[in-house]
């Protein structure tokens, strides 16, 4: 089943085209890297998607629908950037988050969501941190946190603005372990990514962009050195490249 | 003269507005919006004294929804300038506050001269005389401000999670437009009501700084809420009690300048604790 459909979508930032013309069918149960230089348009693709900024398209449908029908089988890690970690919030309350539901603003927290959160923050090697502030962790471990709210979430599509910037080493471990498994229980995930070391690694299919779509396919088969080039201007030479 | 028992009433319907406003203050802080308050108090002046000429009588629940609307109005005006100019946001506050302040000095101006008018004591509002509040004016804020910590209470999670990362509730479903809209509405009401005792000019004092007071103290949200209730509480209670042992005295300043002292000593208090502990 297609579980991401977009048809001619293009977006406009203060009018320069940040993307023209993406057409794009993506395939259940895959692990989707999104690359590209800065500024070639990744976040804006998955913002523009996520009805998050203004776009044009003639379509975009997730599992066959309008994303309002879908919402709740859809997560979303904004990029790290667009958060004030000083705020004074804790570590167990960011995961808390995953399980607000704005149809039922009444609700508080029951078993079955302490439950969850117990057991994300268990798999991202978090537990130990939950009554923490936020602002208190490192880079990495605040990505950790992140990816546990997604998972309290239990959505078959994540949707993720570089969960890997500002990581260390043990923590990319643990956030590819997490990934990985995911895959391995079917869900699909798409990933902006800087790294384009790990890509051909860890992800099955890339998409390339340079504000338009320059290639999408299996990873070993976007990797050719005239698509790289194109996309980031510079020959391929993946130990290099950061 | 006021016995006891209503002195007594007149502390707890204070109480009960600094416990909301310290509250909502921190809203506020935790949104970067310190200014947004200040400039709505500033300009709500103009909503009171137009809803006093148009009503004909000085009566508080009149009064307090001319203050609402002229607040909702300022919110809208700084909202629309900031989308379809170029202007800074600090300019924006600046040049609303400042224009929607002084048509409300105008008009206060114009209402002094009138003698049928003046008796009203709208000059009140400008730096705030809790001597002037009735029975049924502490009533109505009492039960204004209980109905607010009611309803903060039970979206408190949502507005935590809003304002922590609001890009990621509004994927979720939220509405950003509503919810803004509630933190703006429970600001323009705290105004509305703390501007009786605390006066425009300075009602912001009473959002911004105890909870600047309390960021001193602590990082931990739960002790920054309580340490701000404490400050907004007990300085409001200071000065109200200086206030009716000096009957020429407004309060407004008085609880202000007793804020301030409260910033001072702590600010001293963590510099020097921070040398001593280098030296030591």
């Amino acid at each position: 089943m297609n579980c991401i459909e977009i048809t001619n979508l293009s977006v406009n930032y203060d009018n320069q085209l940040a993307l023209k013309n993406v057409n794009l069918t993506i395939d259940s149960g895959q692990m989707i890297a999104i690359i590209g230089q800065n500024g070639s348009g990744k976040s804006t693709l998955i913002k523009a998607i996520l009805g998050l900024i203004p776009a044009q398209f003639e379509k975009v449908l997730f599992f066959g629908q309008q994303l309002a029908q879908v919402r709740s089988q859809i997560t979303y890690i904004p990029q790290r950037e667009s958060i004030d970690w000083d705020f004074p919030i804790s570590v167990y309350e960011v995961v808390e988050m995953g399980r607000l539901n704005p149809n039922k603003w009444w609700k508080k927290s029951d078993q079955m969501d302490k439950q969850l959160i117990h057991e994300a923050l268990e798999k991202v090697g978090m537990l130990s941190e939950a009554s923490k502030q936020i602002g208190e962790l490192s880079g990495g471990q605040q990505q950790r946190v992140f990816l546990a709210r997604a998972l309290v979430q239990n959505t078959s599509l994540l949707i993720m603005d570089e969960p890997f910037s500002g990581v260390d080493i043990r923590s990319q471990k643990v956030i590819f372990d997490v990934l990985t498994d995911l895959k391995n229980a079917g869900k699909t995930m798409l990933i902006v990514h800087h790294d384009l070391s790990t890509v051909v690694a860890h992800f099955d299919h890339a998409i390339v962009l340079k504000n338009e779509l320059l290639a999408f396919g299996e990873t070993e088969k976007v990797f050719q050195s005239t698509i790289i080039e194109k996309a980031f201007g510079i020959p391929l030479n993946l130990s290099k490249n950061d | 003269m006021i016995d006891d028992l209503s002195i007594l009433y007149l502390f707890i319907g204070i109480s009960f507005i600094s416990i909301t406003s310290g509250v909502i203050g921190v809203f506020n802080f935790l949104q970067k919006k310190a200014l947004v308050g200040d400039a709505v108090a500033h300009a709500v002046l103009p909503g009171i004294i137009i809803a006093y000429l148009l009503s004909g009588a000085r009566v508080s629940s009149i009064l307090l929804l001319g203050a609402v609307i002229a607040g909702f109005l300022t919110l809208s005006v700084i909202t629309l300038l900031l989308k379809y100019t170029k202007l800074k946001q600090d300019s924006v506050i600046a040049l609303v506050m400042i224009s929607f302040f002084a048509f409300g000095l105008s008009l206060l101006s114009y209402v002094q001269l009138q003698p049928t008018l003046s008796q009203a004591g709208l000059t009140d509002f400008l730096f705030g005389k809790v001597t002037s509040l009735t029975e049924n004016d502490l009533n109505l804020f009492i039960f204004i401000c209980s109905l607010l910590l009611v309803v903060i209470r039970l979206f408190f999670k949502r507005i935590i999670a809003i304002v922590f990362d609001s890009t990621f509730m509004r994927f979720k479903g939220y509405s950003m437009l509503k919810w803004t809209f509630f933190l703006n509405l429970i600001t323009i009401i705290i105004v509305a009501i703390g501007i009786q005792a605390v006066g425009v000019v300075l009602m912001s004092a009473l959002l911004i700084l105890p909870v600047t007071t309390a960021k001193q103290l602590t990082n931990k949200r739960f002790n920054l809420m309580v340490w701000a209730i404490f400050f907004s509480i007990s300085s409001a209670i200071i000065g109200t009690f200086i206030s009716l042992n000096s009957s020429q005295l407004p309060t407004g300043p008085l609880i202000s300048m007793v804020l301030c002292c409260g910033l001072f000593i702590t600010v001293s208090l963590k510099w020097f604790i921070s040398k001593t502990q280098a030296h030591g």
